[in-house]
């Protein structure tokens, strides 16, 4: 976990000063924006926060709603 | 299409969905609900998919060289186009989370037990990364050769267990609840056929738009008779206890053995599941880079591709919970979650182009 | 080019790497239940790799510096899985599951219910669908202790007689895939044959002695060897064997089997319920014992009497099978298979219904070589 975070920090730091210096100011935009959420995302995940399980939720949600409409399962 | 400059022939972009189609299926068997019927499942698969692809066909012929988020900025105007395109993307990129999950669940359970998720899937995207950066042309010539090399695998594992095929275990015939067998074939129809919506990013790669409709259903056709043939291997060597397991492809690999000496060859059909997740991933991956880059109108993805492979990964990490999730949320959740992105995103854009008369002679701007 | 050397490198996986060195092999398992203490036994037989290179037969069992080639651990544990992994716990090493041969079940497991036991060796990813499923007949140790003269470990031993049925065709070797296939049908027994260490001393050696018939998972009864040779041929997996009769000049020959077949079909008319076997067996004129020259005559006799003999066994299996209410050849899935609307309402009274079949045995043989000598010796 802590390789995919230094990865990610070392990306942004490599490719942000290249991006500046082009003046592609929307390229640095969304990369660095994606690139921000991968970093907080692992650096969460490195510390040991409990993500909650994206699609495991919306799973339950669509099962629950299915016993709503009334199909067993 | 000023972001992606690359050409894929024809072949390869048979065996490039073709590659995608096969991905996690050769491991798991999409007819696994209808039991010893799947077969008949995946044929209803394979017609679901055929109809699928003539839309996407039509679509792509409407908007020649256009890739789908460029259609929909064209169709929906820019600002509702950009929130179906991200939609959409959205739903590429969670697809390919998914994917990830069932590398790491089945390497994890077979192979690599003790070693840390995180580095499963890091390695794996990498790879994956790597590939996507080197562009749609490489990984297009890759999937000739690795496809192929399928094709060898999986007749070869068909005849060292054809011996030991039972045909009592496909009896009886149409025993079961039609609803249980039409929903396994909608299932074999969502997942992998249905997923061949994201090639509506890749399409506009082909050298020869017009053999388009025609190189996609070769594809198509080639890895339902592979599917079938495989679901002909699976119930009849496994029969009853076909439903017991999780990877029955897998399991029934295990069964191989010719005179003692050619055992434990189930581990083939592991390195297959390796390769086509690869291919599936990748396409996954470079949909989603291509489309956020055509969105932001970027010049272009390559920068993008990194964080979101890895992001990619660390999702399919925290999908969830427990495995058991995964198999209710294929087999009952998927089928209807996908389908909007499947059918009624391409379809009504390719109705709201039709109603507006899209696209306008000489708005072309390419 | 460059990808693919990229995914090898990397999916090379030194984390989870297994030296040889550092394993303890499972080969054969023996499983048992105690019911007042609710503790699943389970003693596993495990083998040294390094021994197993020992070139000498005859000291089989004891290599060089007096270390064995393979021993017994025991454990218990409320169930199977913590039973394995306490096994582990008392070796140098870990226990390792993906070479296991044999699976033998004690008295307490079948009058528990086998079933349930089962499920760690399918759900587990290390062992795999071949190993063979037996039933004990006596003390489950003595026959995983026992050190055999030809192979290092007991269970090759009984690997190698699984393998080796098909000489007599009197056991029935059924495997983990077709014996949890048989459990999971509602209406058909499970079988697995039964072993039982036999002889006093240095004169002990491993037999078996029949097989064992199971209702939903825990054994009724027990069927002999000939009575196993006769389900064998109700469902067509005889392979050979010899059917030795009276002639009628007084001597005896000897019938070997070369190749059988069968078909089952199943009838549901007014009448009730019927099923029609058709036997079919190739075989060879293996031995005289005196008597006359086999001319065609003779062989159509030794034919039909053949005929009569396999006839017989097929009979007196299926009273045994009638007497213990247990389908051990599957005709309720026969009948599921070709009747299966009218089969849901009959499936859940099979056990009563079963009895009332009414069996139709046809037996055809034919004797095509009679090996190398025309006249039978002594020849005059």
């Amino acid at each position: 976990m802590i390789v995919i975070f230094i990865i990610l920090i070392g990306y942004l730091a490599n490719i942000a000063p290249r991006l500046i210096a082009d003046k592609q100011w929307k390229e640095l935009l969304v990369v660095g924006a994606v690139t921000v959420c991968g970093i907080v995302l692992a650096g969460l995940m490195m510390v040991g926060v409990e993500i909650p399980n994206v699609t495991g939720l919306m799973s339950q949600a669509f099962l629950k709603f299915y016993r709503m409409i009334g199909i067993k399962v | 299409m000023k972001l992606e400059r690359g050409k894929i022939n024809g072949l390869e972009l048979t065996t490039l969905i073709a590659g995608f189609l096969f991905g996690s299926a050769v491991l798991l068997f999409p007819g696994q609900w209808a039991e010893h019927e799947g077969w008949i499942a995946i044929l209803g698969g394979v017609a679901e998919g055929f109809v699928f692809m003539l839309l996407y066909a039509a679509l792509m012929s409407r908007f020649p060289g256009k890739n789908f988020v460029e259609i929909a900025k064209e169709v929906y105007g820019p600002f509702f186009g950009s929130l179906v395109a991200l939609a959409f993307i959205g739903y590429l990129f969670h697809l390919g989370s998914l994917v990830v999950t069932d590398y790491h669940d089945f390497i994890k359970l077979t192979m690599l037990v003790q070693t840390p998720s995180s580095m499963i899937v890091l390695v794996n995207c990498l790879v994956i990364i790597y590939g996507v950066k080197k562009g749609i042309e490489v990984i297009a010539r890759c999937s000739q050769g690795m496809v192929t090399l399928l094709c060898v695998f999986y007749l070869m594992i068909f005849g060292m267990l054809s011996m030991q095929i039972k045909w009592t275990n496909f009896q009886p015939f149409f025993s079961l609840p039609v609803t249980k067998v039409l929903w396994a074939a909608h299932m074999a129809g969502s997942f992998p056929f249905g997923e061949t919506v994201a090639f509506l990013m890749v399409f506009p790669t082909l050298n020869k738009p017009e053999e388009l409709l025609n190189r996609s259903l070769k594809a198509l056709f080639l890895a339902g008779i592979y599917f079938f043939i495989g679901s002909i291997r699976t119930i009849g060597v496994l029969g009853d206890t076909a439903r017991l397991f999780l990877y029955s492809g897998f399991q029934s690999g295990r069964l191989i053995n010719i005179a003692n000496v050619f055992t434990r060859l189930e581990i083939i059909i592991g390195v297959n599941f390796l390769i086509m997740g690869f291919l599936k991933i990748a396409v996954l991956l470079y949909g989603c880079a291509l489309g956020i880059a055509q969105l932001f109108n970027l010049k272009s993805y390559s920068p993008l591709v990194l964080p979101l492979g890895l992001l990619m990964g660390m999702l399919g990490m925290i999908n969830f919970s427990m495995v058991s999730e995964n198999f209710e949320f294929s087999s009952l959740v998927y089928p209807v979650f996908a389908f909007p992105f499947q059918v009624i995103i391409p379809l009504t854009t390719l109705v709201v182009a039709l109603i507006r008369k899209l696209p306008k002679k000489g708005d072309d701007d390419n | 080019m460059v990808l693919a050397v990229l995914v090898c490198l990397l999916a090379g996986g030194c984390w989870d790497r297994q030296e040889l060195d550092e394993l303890a092999l499972a080969f054969a398992a023996g499983l048992d239940y105690d019911m007042e203490q609710k503790q699943v036994k389970l003693i596993t037989q495990v083998i040294r790799p390094g021994q197993m290179k020992s070139a000498e037969s005859g000291g089989g069992s004891t290599g060089q510096g007096g270390q064995k080639a393979s021993f017994i651990l025991e454990s218990q544990g409320k169930t199977v899985f913590e039973a394995v992994r306490k096994a582990s716990f008392q070796i140098s090493r870990r226990v390792n599951w993906t070479h296991n041969m044999v699976i033998i079940f004690g008295k307490g497991a079948v009058k528990a219910g086998v079933d349930k036991f089962l499920d760690f060796f399918v759900r587990d990813p290390e062992p795999r669908p071949h190993q063979y499923i037996l039933v004990a007949d006596g003390d489950l140790k003595d026959i995983l202790n026992f050190k055999p003269n030809l192979e290092k470990a007991s269970a090759q031993t009984i690997n190698g007689m699984m393998n080796n049925t098909g000489v007599t065709s009197e056991a029935y070797p059924v495997t983990l895939q077709e014996f949890v296939n048989d459990l999971m049908s509602n209406t058909k027994s499970a079988t697995a044959p039964l072993i039982k260490v036999v002889g006093e001393g240095e004169e002990q050696k491993l037999q078996l002695v029949g097989t064992a018939v199971f209702r939903k998972g825990k054994q009724i009864g027990r069927i002999e060897p000939k009575e196993t040779r006769g389900l064998l041929w109700v469902i067509g997996k005889v392979k050979s064997g010899i059917i030795s009769l009276p002639s009628s000049d007084g001597s005896e020959i000897s019938i070997e089997i070369v190749q059988a077949s069968s078909k089952i079909h199943p009838v549901l008319d007014g009448d009730g319920m019927h099923v029609h076997i058709h036997v079919k067996a190739i075989c060879n004129l293996g031995e005289q014992l005196g008597g006359e020259n086999a001319k065609p005559k003779k062989m159509i006799e030794f034919q039909q009497w053949a005929e009569k003999e396999i006839q017989k066994e097929i009979v007196h299996t299926i009273q045994c099978s009638r007497r213990m209410k247990a389908d051990i050849f599957g005709i309720g899935e026969a009948f599921n298979r070709k009747y299966h609307k009218r089969w849901r309402t009959m499936e859940p009274k099979w056990e009563e219904l079963y009895p009332k079949v009414k069996f139709s045995v046809n037996v055809k043989a034919k004797i095509r070589l009679i090996g190398e000598t025309l006249i039978p010796l002594p020849a005059h």
